[in-house]
């Protein structure tokens, strides 16, 4: 079976979605993003990445909590599909995989 | 919130005007909130600034989904570039799937542009002539019709030299007048240092040539050019040939007329193909006699005039025959103007300077060449229209995809014109290619090189995208009104629909190349007549030797040369029989009924060399001493005209001033002049004064070795003049060229018009039969024969062929016997020609759709049928 290609860029906003659960709006996502992972990722880059997310069926959205900081403009809220976990969890599954493939020697090597 | 948090006011407002629809709120919210992020984290300036390139990157005309789902199913605007380059793709798989079909397309469109083009730069040149005069439409000539005591008229274009003088003194609205004297088959013998040479094209003119005619100067001025009676002014080309690449203005150049030595004033550029008299030399008028000025009898003045610019030319032209008529009130011509650019076409005098031009011939192509124009049209529209049916499924699947009906209009129309302008561009790569074999061919210098070649391409371009326009709009109407449902599903699937309007158009296509065949076959005929046909008197083989004119030891000349073997007989004249003969006025003696008559004068071997054949009397012999002065040969015509009962033994008043003279003999009428002209009467007189030609009948055996001998011995003898000789048939020939250049061309173009009409009908046949495949495989599956069904194929098309010959035949026959109107003497037009022109055309559409019905006859059915 023919699996939805998760690119490494949507597999790491995807993450965030799962992450922030409730709250995870566009800006909230690049703003967790740039924080956490220490790397600059521009807003409209996140944008059309969740568009593209919402296309394959990885998260759905609804409007909703429009706050004052924002003007009253409501925000876009995603949530993660059951078919973005499981694109989540297969690819962490194939990256333990790899991981495994490592012999032990060499991780003991690399974390001396 | 503090007014320093407040991103750019300009961002906000694209923003708010350009997100992409579905997300306005949500981006200007988080768009906000991430700049107050920014502000905190990287500071103000940073801020802004990544605010407006996000900005930038989310509005509108920037955000084009990237992906290649969109849930946007709104229209695409039909000129979008993405329809465009379907559009094209579409357009290049068509063409390129059906190479056969493009190939006769454009190529035949090409083809017919190119050949139409050709035709009507010819065309225009034809009617360009002398055009390139300033104020042309001012300038006209003055001619004359001679008439005599009788009433005969003969129109003529020499004038008197004192008619000049007169119009420039009495009538007003002249503005300049001035006179043109040619050389009247005279030689000059032009000399500088050790280089001399025999020039024809010297004329003399008065010195106010140039301000009628504006030949432009290279060097030197109109304004000075003839002002000393040694004054020469010469064309560039004339100019090398004698200076090299030196100056030639002030160097001296010397003629064998008064004064003899003439000092280059001017320098013209070489004189324009479309003038109707072209020359090299000018030299002034004065050096002639002085007693010009009152000279009202000796016509042998060509007069030119320029009107000022408001006067009528229809006054001009009364005023001109009573000042005629005031200063020589017994003498009857009638005088009239010509306009000047107007004489090469429509003129036709006697002793015009140059060959003349055809009108019939001007208009006939004209026709022609539209026709062929026609044919290609026809055939590009029938073949568009024909494959655009196949085409059918696909306005289906664009209609079911969504698209309008204005932009399958739009699609269909505009292929039609890009193909078009294919075959437009084609055509104006061959036109530069072909134009000097062209101008071989008809013997023109037609260039493409000035503006000229501008016109005619863009001409080129505006009829092929008219043709592609007309080619496009039926299936542009046609094919976008179809219902998706139907095409699709294959019920509606169309042709017939518009087979009837596709048989009336081949008809037409069919209709013109018959009428072009049925004119080939009579031109054909007509120049197979004149060649063949008899003149009268023996014409093969005659050479003429000019420049005889008072040599001393003519006697000896002609005694050497007679001895030589390969000289059968050798005579003298005073012209030989093919150029335009001098004219005089006669009348037998007793009445003052006068009748024009051509002469020439001969020595007493001059008939028997032209084979000249007696009907009565006898020629002029040595034993009748007083031949010389006393007797005179007429031809048939010229005896009934003169009113001769019993012509041997009358006595002709031979000037009308009394130089008696009786008729010897009547020689059988013979052509003397082109088969275009009626024979007229014409006279022989004995004479040894103004014999200027030796003729010369050869033997045909080793011709060349003759004239190689004759001219040593031309040179032993008369070493002072050089030698040149012509032939009398081939003279005769030069009279008929424009009539065989006209059979070149006219068959030419029937050729191309054919090769583009069975082209169509080939590619017409191929996709017929292919629709018919299935129906042939039912009929043999059901035991046709293969004959049956060739027949079956072919029945429709050559009932079209044969009611196109039917409906071409009047037309023809009505073009073809006004172009026979033209000859005097001329073959009738046979109701075969029609019947064979009927056969060709049968035979020709029979061989184009054979290939193909009968590949379809032979084919297997099985093959047919298998498919579904």
């Amino acid at each position: 079976m023919k699996r939805a290609f998760l690119g490494e860029l949507e597999e790491v906003v995807l993450l965030t979605v799962a992450a922030l659960q409730e709250s995870a709006y566009c800006a909230a996502i690049t703003q967790t993003i740039d924080q956490q992972m220490a790397r600059s990722i521009s807003f409209p880059t996140v944008h059309t990445t969740l568009q593209r997310l919402a296309e394959k069926g990885f998260v759905s959205s609804h409007m909703g909590g429009a706050t004052p900081e924002r003007g009253g403009r409501q925000k876009r809220l995603f949530t993660i599909t059951a078919a973005g976990q499981r694109a989540l969890i297969e690819c962490r599954q194939m990256r333990s995989e790899l991981w495994k493939q490592i012999p032990t020697q060499v991780l003991q090597l690399w974390s001396a | 919130m503090n007014i320093n948090i407040r991103p750019p006011g300009w961002a906000e407002w694209l923003m708010s005007r350009f997100s992409p629809t579905g997300f306005e709120d949500e981006l200007q919210g988080d768009l906000q909130e991430m700049y107050v992020y920014w502000v905190k984290t990287i500071g103000l300036p940073r801020a802004r600034w990544r605010y407006v390139l996000a900005v930038l990157q989310l509005i509108r005309p920037f955000s084009w989904p990237r992906t290649s789902q969109s849930n946007d199913y709104s229209q695409p605007f039909f000129l979008h570039p993405d329809m465009l380059r379907n559009y094209f793709t579409v357009a290049w798989r068509n063409l390129w799937r059906h190479k056969l079909y493009s190939l006769i397309n454009i190529g035949g469109l090409a083809l017919s542009l190119t050949s139409t083009a050709f035709i009507g730069l010819w065309v225009y040149d034809e009617r360009s002539y002398d055009s390139f005069h300033d104020d042309a439409d001012r300038i006209y000539r003055v001619a004359k019709d001679f008439v005599t005591r009788g009433g005969m008229r003969t129109p003529d274009a020499t004038t008197p030299a004192a008619l000049a003088p007169a119009l420039q003194a009495e009538l007003p609205e002249i503005q300049a007048v001035t006179r043109l004297y040619p050389n009247w088959g005279q030689k000059y013998l032009v000399k500088r240092g050790d280089q001399r040479f025999y020039e024809e094209r010297v004329y003399r003119v008065d010195a106010n040539f140039f301000s009628i005619f504006s030949f432009p100067f290279v060097a030197g001025n109109a304004q000075t050019a003839l002002t000393t009676p040694t004054s020469i002014v010469l064309t560039e080309s004339a100019a090398r040939k004698y200076f090299g690449d030196e100056n030639p203005i002030g160097k001296r150049l010397d003629l064998d007329v008064k004064p003899g030595d003439f000092v280059v004033t001017g320098v013209l550029a070489d004189i324009p193909s479309n003038a109707h008299f072209r020359f090299d030399f000018l030299i002034p008028l004065r050096t002639l006699d002085a007693t010009l000025n009152s000279n009202w009898k000796t016509y042998v003045f060509y007069t030119y005039v320029k009107l000022k610019p408001n006067a009528n030319a229809e006054r001009f032209a009364a005023n001109l025959q009573s000042l005629f008529k005031r200063h020589q009130p017994d003498d009857l011509n009638q005088f009239y103007s010509q306009p000047l650019t107007q004489i090469h076409l429509t003129s036709k005098l006697k002793w015009e300077l140059a060959p003349n031009g055809e009108q019939s011939y001007v208009r006939i192509l004209s026709f022609v060449a539209l026709f062929v124009l026609i044919v290609a049209a026809i055939n590009y529209i029938n073949l568009a229209t024909a494959r655009a049916a196949r085409r059918a499924r696909e306005v289906g699947v664009r209609k079911v995809a969504g698209a309008h009906r204005q932009s399958l209009i739009g699609q269909f129309l505009g292929e039609g014109i890009l193909s078009a302008l294919m075959a437009g561009l084609v055509a104006i790569g061959l036109l530069f290619l072909l134009l000097p074999v062209f101008n071989q061919f008809v013997e023109k210098q037609l260039s493409l090189s000035n503006q000229q070649g501008w016109m005619v391409s863009l001409l080129v371009i505006l009829l092929a995208s008219g043709t592609g326009l007309l080619a496009g709009i039926y299936p542009a109407l046609v094919l976008s009104s179809y219902e998706p449902v139907h095409v699709l599903k294959g019920q509606h699937l169309p042709g017939s629909a518009f087979s009837r309007l596709r048989q009336g158009l081949v008809t037409g296509q069919f209709a013109v190349s018959a009428g072009l065949i049925i004119g080939t076959i009579i031109v054909t005929q007509q120049l197979h007549f004149l060649r063949t046909s008899s003149l009268g008197f023996d014409k093969d083989q005659v050479m003429v030797l000019p420049n005889i004119d008072g040599l001393t030891n003519l006697d000896v000349l002609q005694q050497e040369l007679a001895a030589l073997p390969g000289v059968a007989k050798i005579g003298a004249a005073s012209d030989a029989i093919g150029y335009t003969n001098s004219t005089m006025g006669m009348a037998l003696k007793g009445t003052d009924k006068g009748v024009a008559v051509n002469y020439i004068t001969v020595d007493n071997q001059g008939l028997a060399v032209l084979g000249i054949q007696l009907r009565q009397g006898r020629l002029f012999s040595t034993q009748f001493p007083s031949d010389s002065s006393t007797s005179l040969l007429v031809n048939e015509t010229a005896a009934k005209q003169l009113e001769l009962n019993h012509p041997l033994g009358s006595i002709l008043n031979t000037n009308l001033q009394g130089d008696y003279r009786t008729v010897v003999g009547v020689v059988k009428d013979f052509h003397y002049s082109s088969l275009h002209q009626t024979i007229q009467p014409f006279a022989f007189m004995l004479g040894r004064q103004n014999l200027s030609n030796l003729l010369v009948k050869l033997r045909s055996s080793d011709v060349e070795a003759t004239i190689e001998a004759i001219q040593h011995k031309w040179e032993a003898l008369v070493p002072d003049r050089p030698f040149s000789y012509s032939f009398i048939d081939e003279r005769f020939a030069a009279l008929h060229h424009a009539d065989t250049l006209f059979e070149h061309i006219f068959t030419g173009i029937t050729l191309i018009a054919l090769l583009i009409a069975c082209l169509g009908l080939f590619a017409l046949a191929t996709f017929m039969t292919e629709r018919r495949t299935k129906e042939i495989g039912v009929r043999k599956v059901l035991g046709a024969s293969a004959l049956s069904i060739v027949a079956l194929l072919a029945r429709d098309f050559l009932q079209l062929v044969l009611l196109a010959t039917l409906l071409a035949s009047p037309g023809a026959y009505y073009f073809m016997r006004g172009w026979l109107e033209g000859f005097a003497y001329k073959i009738t037009i046979e109701w075969w020609v029609f019947a064979l022109a009927g056969l060709l055309a049968v035979v020709i559409a029979l061989l184009t759709v054979s290939y193909q019905s009968l590949k379809a006859a032979l084919m297997n059915p099985v093959k047919s049928l298998r498919s579904e």
